[in-house]
Order: structure tokens, then sequence, then C-alpha cells
């Protein structure tokens, strides 16, 4: 469906995106990466926004650069720094994208993704008086409009708050069918929650392409915690520097999760969340 | 393609800007005033507000984050641009018809179009106030040739170049051949936005 060979993007000096190879199929892919990973800028490409600057991305076999307007057409996007037009309401703004994606009578359609993200209170007021959370949502509402096949979602619940990001979720599951999804984020929780399949971008480079589990996999027996009092937590982080991955407060001690054996630690079961900050770190 | 205009004004004109030029029909209609003595002025202060309608259409844009999502829709950026900088030039077109009389208005709307284009063209092939700055330094030095009555505006091809003519000794019809030029520069230039419009999300993103 889409088929990413050898892309790479370069900034004058600076390599955004450095030779990734990726087949995405039907159903939602994660693209999991910390900030500056390169996530936006392979999102971008998809997207048709930019050309890349070493080899070629396909979606349903068509070129991102030659076929620009073939992809827009099955296409739906939400940008990482999404914005609306202060001076429209919700709903006119919703009818604006669908005249620019050319859809037939899109009142029904308009009407049914109100109600679906609970924009129907607010429909006809201007989008400035928006929180940060409606606008999100109005701009998940955009993309979808006109059922795309393609849905590319950049950091889509940034500025959700928890009810709305569960909320989110279960609407991107009941959404996958028949089309593919690409989430970027660098939230674990989002993909671990909805992805079949994911891949780690870090600085630009592909770290991991496979399924979560596989991941997880990857880092079995390999992960330790250790209870550590609330008075020695400082100087014991310090000295594991980079092999600390996660810790947790309780009343008067701290769980830290530690990449690798250490004295007085357990093995554990990796989380997703352990398993992709080892693969970042290691 | 009603509703769309309609809502390109929504999003492009404040209802404000309506009232200078609503005021000029009025009165004119009515005859309380009459357009004697202005075409001069007019040459010299209308063109400057296209370059700026120009650069303060792709300001929005950036400032309202709303590119990304335009350019990823199939209508084509450059129709989508093109219809809002019109429509955001209606009032300035009706101003100037309210203003000048028909036969003059080729004079005073020339140079604005053109200055107009130059600037969006620059924009979206560079940076929006390298478009600006291009299209207000011409203005400038059409601006100070015609005040200080260098002989460059009554030289037949140099004059070819600059905006602000009404000054000089060309003939009424070697000025009103160089409107018509300019005219028809600016107009060339606003359809080749539609191949620059292609660039503009590239350089945008990049910077």
């Amino acid at each position: 469906m889409i088929g990413v060979e050898g892309v790479g993007r370069r900034f004058r000096n600076v390599h955004a995106l450095d030779a990734v190879t990726l087949e995405i199929h039907s159903g939602i892919f994660g693209l999991l990466g910390p900030n500056g990973a390169g996530k936006s800028t392979l999102i971008r490409i998809l997207a048709t926004l930019l050309p890349p600057t070493a080899g070629t991305a396909t979606v349903y076999g068509y070129d991102t650069v030659a076929d620009r307007i073939a992809i827009r057409r099955m296409l739906g996007y939400l940008p990482q720094d999404y914005g609306a037009y202060p001076k429209l309401t919700g709903q006119e703004y919703l009818r604006y994208v669908a005249i620019l994606k050319g859809l037939p009578r899109p009142r029904k359609r308009i009407a049914e993704l109100l109600s679906q993200f609970r924009l129907v209170e607010v429909a006809h007021r201007r989008v400035t008086s928006y929180s940060g959370g409606m606008l999100k949502r109005l701009g998940i509402a955009q993309a979808l409009l006109g059922n795309p096949k393609v849905l590319l979602l950049d950091e889509p619940t940034g500025g959700l708050d928890p009810e709305e990001r569960v909320r989110f979720r279960e609407l991107l599951m009941s959404i996958k069918r028949d089309r593919v999804v690409v989430l970027s984020t660098h939230l674990v929780e989002d993909i671990a929650v909805t992805c079949e399949h994911l891949a780690v971008l870090n600085e630009g480079t592909l770290r991991y392409n496979d399924t979560p589990e596989g991941l997880i996999q990857l880092y079995e027996g390999k992960v330790y915690e250790v209870w550590v009092p609330e008075n020695r937590v400082r100087e014991t982080l310090t000295a594991w520097g980079n092999r600390v991955l996660t810790t947790r407060r309780h009343a008067a001690t701290r769980t830290v999760r530690i990449l690798g054996k250490v004295d007085g630690g357990r093995p554990v079961c990796p989380t997703l969340e352990d398993a992709y900050l080892a693969l970042i770190r290691s | 393609m009603i509703r769309y205009i309609l809502l390109e004004t929504r999003i492009a004109v404040r209802p404000g800007v309506w009232i200078v030029p609503g005021l000029l029909v009025v009165l004119r209609l009515s005859g309380l005033i009459q357009p004697e003595g202005w075409l001069a002025p007019l040459e010299i202060v209308y063109p400057v507000a296209y370059p700026v309608l120009a650069h303060s259409l792709l300001e929005h844009e950036k400032r309202w984050r709303t590119l990304e999502v335009l350019v990823t829709a199939p209508r084509c950026l450059a129709s989508v641009l093109l219809v809002r900088f019109l429509v955001m030039a209606l009032p300035l077109l009706v101003a100037v018809a309210a203003a000048a009389r028909p036969e003059h208005w080729v004079l005073v709307l020339a140079p604005g179009i053109v200055l107009g284009a130059v600037a969006l063209l620059v924009s979206l092939l560079w940076e929006e106030e390298i478009g600006l700055a291009v299209a207000l330094a011409w203005w400038s030095v059409s601006f100070a040739v015609s005040m200080t009555g260098f002989r460059v505006l009554d030289h037949a091809v140099a004059s070819r170049f600059l905006l602000i003519l009404l000054r000089s000794s060309l003939t009424p019809e070697a000025i009103l051949l160089r409107k018509w030029a300019q005219l028809g520069v600016g107009i060339l230039l606003l359809a080749s936005c539609v191949l620059a419009a292609d660039r503009y999300p590239c350089t945008h993103l990049r910077r």
C-alpha cells in the first residue's frame, strides 16, 4: 500500500531522514521516535508536501513526487502544527475543506463527523474560541472527510486530555478497516494500544520495523527492576546513567527499570516503553 | 463555486475594509464628489496596496498554520491563492472604479497589478519578505524618479521600467501603451505563480 525505498531528506547539511526503507499495509502503523527523529519529515514526504532528496516513496503505487494529485485524492492528513482559519466556524471550515477536496454534497458527512467528534454544540462557533483539544478534534475530522484510503496523522493526541486520548484511540480502531493509517507519535502508549506494526526512527535512521511484540521480545531477559530508597535516587540514577529506562515513585522508594543486569535487581518482563527506550539508548 | 468564493471572502477579507470603497461609491454615485485631480496622487499611492496584499496573503497562511492542509487537498494551491488574491483585491478594485474615470482605470490599476504579481511570485519562489521588498523597491525607485524629475522619466526605453509616469513628458498615448504593457506583464506574472506555487510548500517547510 505504502512503499518507502531508501528515502532520504536533507535540509542543507542536516540529514533529517537517511535511507529509510519500509512497507506499510492496511491497518494502523505506528511511527515512533523522539522529537527530531524524522517522523514528521517522513509523514510530509508521504503527504506529498516534501520531495525526498534520495530514494522513492509510493502510495498505492503512485509516486509521491510524480503523482501528487492522485495521492492527494485518497489522502487525509493531520499535520503536527495544525491550525484552522480563525474567521470560520467549525462547520464552515469542514465545508471549506470538503470543497477543496472536491467532495460532492458533503453536508451529511460533515454532520456525522461533527457528531462523532463531539463538536456539534460548537459547530457554529468560530474556531478561535476552540480549546486545543477541540481544534485537534476538528483537525482529525477534516482529515477524515471523504473517507480517505490513507490517513496520515502527525502527533494527533498532543493537546488532548486523557479522556479524549482514550476516545481517539477507540475511534482510530473503528476506522482502520480497509485503509492505511500512519500514526506518528512520541507517546508509546498510543502505539501500544492501537498499532499492529511500528517503526522506530531515531536521528533520521530506521532503528526497528516490525510488531510491538517483536520489539518487546528483543529485550526479554535484559530489563531489571530495582527498588531504591528515595534519599539515594539521585546518586543511583547518576551511577547507572543511560541504562535507566523508567522510574516510578512510591511512598518512600522508587522502582527503577534498568537495561542490563545490576546487583540487587530482578529481571522483569519489559513493557513496550522499556523496549523502545532501550532501543533508542542502545 | 459561489459558496467557495463566499468562504474565501470570509477567510481573507475583513468587513471593515469595505468602508472606504463603499463610501467612495456612495459619494460618487450621489454626485457629492467628482474625481478631478485625483489621478496623479492615485497613480502614486494606489499600487502600493497590491504587494502588501500579496504579502499578507501568504503571511496569514503561515500565521494560521493552514498551509499544509491546503496543499494536501487535490485542488491546486495556486488556484486557491489566486482566487484569494482576487477576493482580497476586490475592495481595491471597487475603490479605483469609484475614484477614477473608466478611461483612467488602467493608468492606476496596471502598476498595482504588476507590483502585486512581482511580490507574489518572488514570495512563492523565495521568501515573503523578499517579495515585498522587491516590489516596494521598484515602486520607490519609480516614485523617487517621478518626484525628482530625473531625465530617465522622459527616456523612451528607461521609462518602460518605471511605474509612475503621469509626471513625465511622454505623450498620453505612450503612457497608456506602457501601462497596458505593465498590465500584461502583471497578468503573465500572476499566471507564472501557478508554477511557483508548486514549489512554495517545499520552500516554506524547509525554513
